[in-house]
């Protein structure tokens, strides 16, 4: 169930704490008590026996760096995907390490989750805009939010009616609807997660002074829902009052 | 989040502002022309009928009138008072006003503008605290209401309306006043707000919202510091009233510190459009888009019921009619081929060949010469009644209709396209388009008819392209609210456009 002070705490306690970004595993579960779903995952910490983490994770499984000084994790090379054997977890966690040790980066450890099914990459962010306060935005993944800048924005909190319209808005919207045999995604998949996010009691309109700005990038549609793959939650600055 | 709309106690009543029965002016002088005294002239000149008090500190007698030592010192108390005095005396005349004025405005400057008196625009907010007042400006020009006879401009005074405007540019406040009027349109009120250091947007949006002269709302903005309650008012209103905005700065590079991807996506332009989208509100790129949509929405909140789109054009000159056509088409909205009920009853007029009989109706000037007119007015009358079209804009050609009769054929088209406004069934919105082409004699004789049609309720435009962009506009508007709108009152709505 939702919980919103939970994810509150989390906030506070991160901006007591200096207001860094939120790590990867924190972040999502920042999400989850807001109702979204994030893929089921396990921290493994350097040096944790890999085989008993897997536990009961299902393949195919992305492993991810967990470490405060690199901002772009694929860039990096922190983002390894298809992984199903125990031994081939270890070796790309090895190798990760070695990197972090050769640019004398931190390594706080690696997130080791379920891969999302097949969908539609889709983007969903927000900020503080020093006037209007929590901003919602949409866009469709990849080329369409980078290249394009196919994005669509809102003011929190928003109504079903203006998550729908967002969705109309986006250029690209067709493609979530199916186009050229694509996956057809309901428009209610992308309305519940746009209001998990932005709605009346949306982790942005309930922690309105406390984050700066969020990217879920990607969140995966599909027919079966929406899974939040990757996420960036940037607390305000400590002190700050709006 | 707070969601409350108010801010502080009880929302001001502007009336005192917009209808002052007691007017104080600083910065009045004995041998120049200082901006007291052509203010107090203005308010001659305008009719105004309350009292005036000149604030003085060594004078006892300015413009022909009794002065006062301070604003604590006038024989009653003021409504508003005007301050155009040097900056640093500007505090301590308002710390001294004990309560006795209801609304200070302050049209001098160097309180913090350009980044220069910035402790000055402290002592000033103290100052209005102190004295008890709500503060206009600084750096203002104040109201234009004519009703209360108070006028920021020269020249003579416009009618009294229903359109309320909130400005944060003095200058462009002129603007929108004199290019309004010429427009035709009569305002219930225009402020300038200047640097908004106590009355700002929101206030005034809000009493324009709650006050029941005001139909329809305009608002240039540049930077709002409450956007958050500009938004939730405007959300609250649910688009009661047309509220048009023209917002300065979108373009502006924002110096939002953007450590992740929507950070580097969003911009101001993106905020504003989001809060049209959410609002109803209606986001104009120009002063001349304002203006053309404060005037195609200025009787809209009376209409029951809502634009659908469909548009019958009908005028003279071909290629303007198919560009226009084209001009609405790509702004979303229809010019629908007349159904075949329409064209058989247009074919029982007797329209000779050279007039097209399908949408736009293309009527060259000899033939809308037919009959004095009648014959463009059988034309109009069958297209309404089988059609029905949210809109029908009539677009006539000044340099060519007025060769026709020495302009007879021009005032017998103006009066048909008036005969029609006042017979037309509800739901249809009549627009009329005057074009010409810039010679000094015909744009005399322009304005003239605008004068007279506008005069009748029906809005006019200068051209086919401004048009299209307003019922743009008109369409946004309308669409916002057929969404917005309850089930039970949308389907009263659809009721009432059948009956």
């Amino acid at each position: 169930m939702p919980s919103s002070s939970a994810a509150g705490a989390i906030i506070e306690q991160a901006r007591r704490q200096g207001g860094r970004p939120l790590d990867e595993p924190t972040a999502k579960r920042v999400l989850s008590l807001h109702g979204l779903r994030t893929p089921r995952s396990r921290v493994v910490k350097p040096g944790d026996d890999v085989a008993q983490a897997l536990g009961p994770l299902q393949g195919p499984l992305a492993l991810k760096l967990v470490c405060p000084d690199v901002l772009h994790k694929s860039d990096f090379g922190g983002v390894k995907l298809g992984l199903r054997q125990a031994g081939d977890i270890q070796a790309a966690m090895d190798e990760m390490a070695a990197r972090c040790a050769a640019a004398g980066y931190r390594l706080e450890g690696f997130l080791l989750e379920e891969m999302a099914p097949p969908g539609h990459e889709v983007v969903i962010g927000g900020f503080r805009d020093p006037s209007f306060g929590q901003v919602i935005m949409v866009g469709l993944g990849g080329i369409y939010v980078e290249v394009l800048r196919d994005v669509a924005f809102r003011i929190c909190p928003i109504t079903p009616l203006d998550a729908r319209e967002m969705l109309d808005e986006l250029q690209g919207v067709a493609l979530l609807r199916g186009a050229r045999g694509g996956v057809r995604v309901p428009d209610s998949v992308l309305v519940d997660a746009l209001l998990a996010v932005g709605g009346e009691a949306g982790l942005l309109t309930r922690h309105a002074d406390g984050i700066a700005e969020l990217d879920i990038n990607p969140l995966i549609v599909s027919a079966g829902g929406a899974v939040a793959v990757d996420a960036r939650l940037i607390p305000c600055p400590p002190g700050e009052k709006p | 989040m707070n969601t409350h709309p108010h801010r502080g106690p009880a929302p001001d009543d502007f009336g005192a502002l917009f209808r002052p029965a007691t007017i104080a002016v600083a910065g009045v002088s004995a041998r120049t022309a200082g901006q007291g005294n052509k203010f107090i002239q203005r308010l001659r000149a305008a009719g105004y009928r309350g009292k005036i008090y000149p604030i003085h500190p060594t004078e006892s007698q300015l413009e022909g009138l009794p002065a006062y030592p301070s604003l604590a010192a006038t024989p009653e108390p003021v409504d508003y008072a005007f301050i155009a005095i040097p900056a640093e005396a500007v505090p301590p005349l308002l710390a001294s006003a004990n309560g006795r004025v209801r609304y200070a405005q302050v049209m001098s400057s160097g309180f913090g503008e350009g980044g220069r008196g910035g402790g000055l625009r402290d002592a000033l907010l103290q100052a209005a605290r102190q004295g008890g007042m709500r503060l206009l400006g600084p750096n203002c020009m104040g109201i234009y209401s004519p009703a209360g006879r108070v006028t920021f401009t020269d020249g003579q005074l416009g009618e009294a309306g229903t359109v309320g405007v909130l400005s944060q540019s003095g200058g462009l406040s002129i603007d929108i006043v004199r290019s309004g009027e010429y427009r035709g349109l009569r305002f219930s009120g225009v402020v300038s707000l200047g640097n908004c250091l106590d009355v700002d947007p929101g206030d005034l949006l809000q009493h324009y919202l709650d006050d029941p002269g005001t139909r329809v709302i305009g608002a240039y903005v540049e930077e709002i510091r409450d956007g958050r309650r500009f938004f939730e008012l405007l959300r609250h209103a649910q688009a009661r009233k047309p509220v048009v905005l023209l917002k300065g700065g979108r373009t502006r590079q924002g110096q939002r510190a953007a450590a992740s991807h929507t950070g580097s996506l969003a911009s101001n332009d993106q905020v504003w459009r989001a809060l049209a989208a959410q609002t109803g509100s209606i986001l104009a790129d120009t002063m001349d888009d304002f203006i053309d949509a404060l005037v195609a929405l200025e009787q809209e909140s009376a209409h029951a019921a809502a634009f659908d789109g469909r548009v019958v054009l009908f005028g003279n000159g071909g290629g303007a009619s198919v560009l226009a056509a084209d001009a609405l088409g790509r702004l979303d909205l229809d010019v629908p081929e007349l159904q075949a009920g329409t064209i058989a009853a247009l074919e029982q007029l007797g329209i000779p060949p050279g007039a097209g009989i399908e949408n736009p109706l293309d009527v060259p000037a000899n033939i809308l010469q037919r009959d004095h007119g009648a014959l463009a007015r059988r034309i109009l009358d069958t297209v309404v009644a089988a059609e029905r079209p949210g809109v029908v804009v009539v677009h006539l050609n000044l340099p060519v209709i007025m060769g026709y009769r020495q302009g007879e054929l021009m005032d017998e088209l103006v009066r048909t396209a008036i005969g029609l406004k006042a017979d037309l069934p509800a739901g249809v919105r009549l627009y009329l388009v005057l074009r010409s082409t810039g010679q000094a004699d015909l744009e005399a004789r322009r304005q003239a008819y605008a004068n007279l049609a506008m005069q009748s309720g029906i809005p006019v435009f200068l051209g086919l392209p401004a048009v299209a962009r307003a019922l743009a506009a008109l369409r946004r508007y309308s669409r916002f609210r057929v969404s917005r709108a309850a089930p039970q009152a949308m389907a009263g709505a659809a009721a009432a456009s059948l009956s």
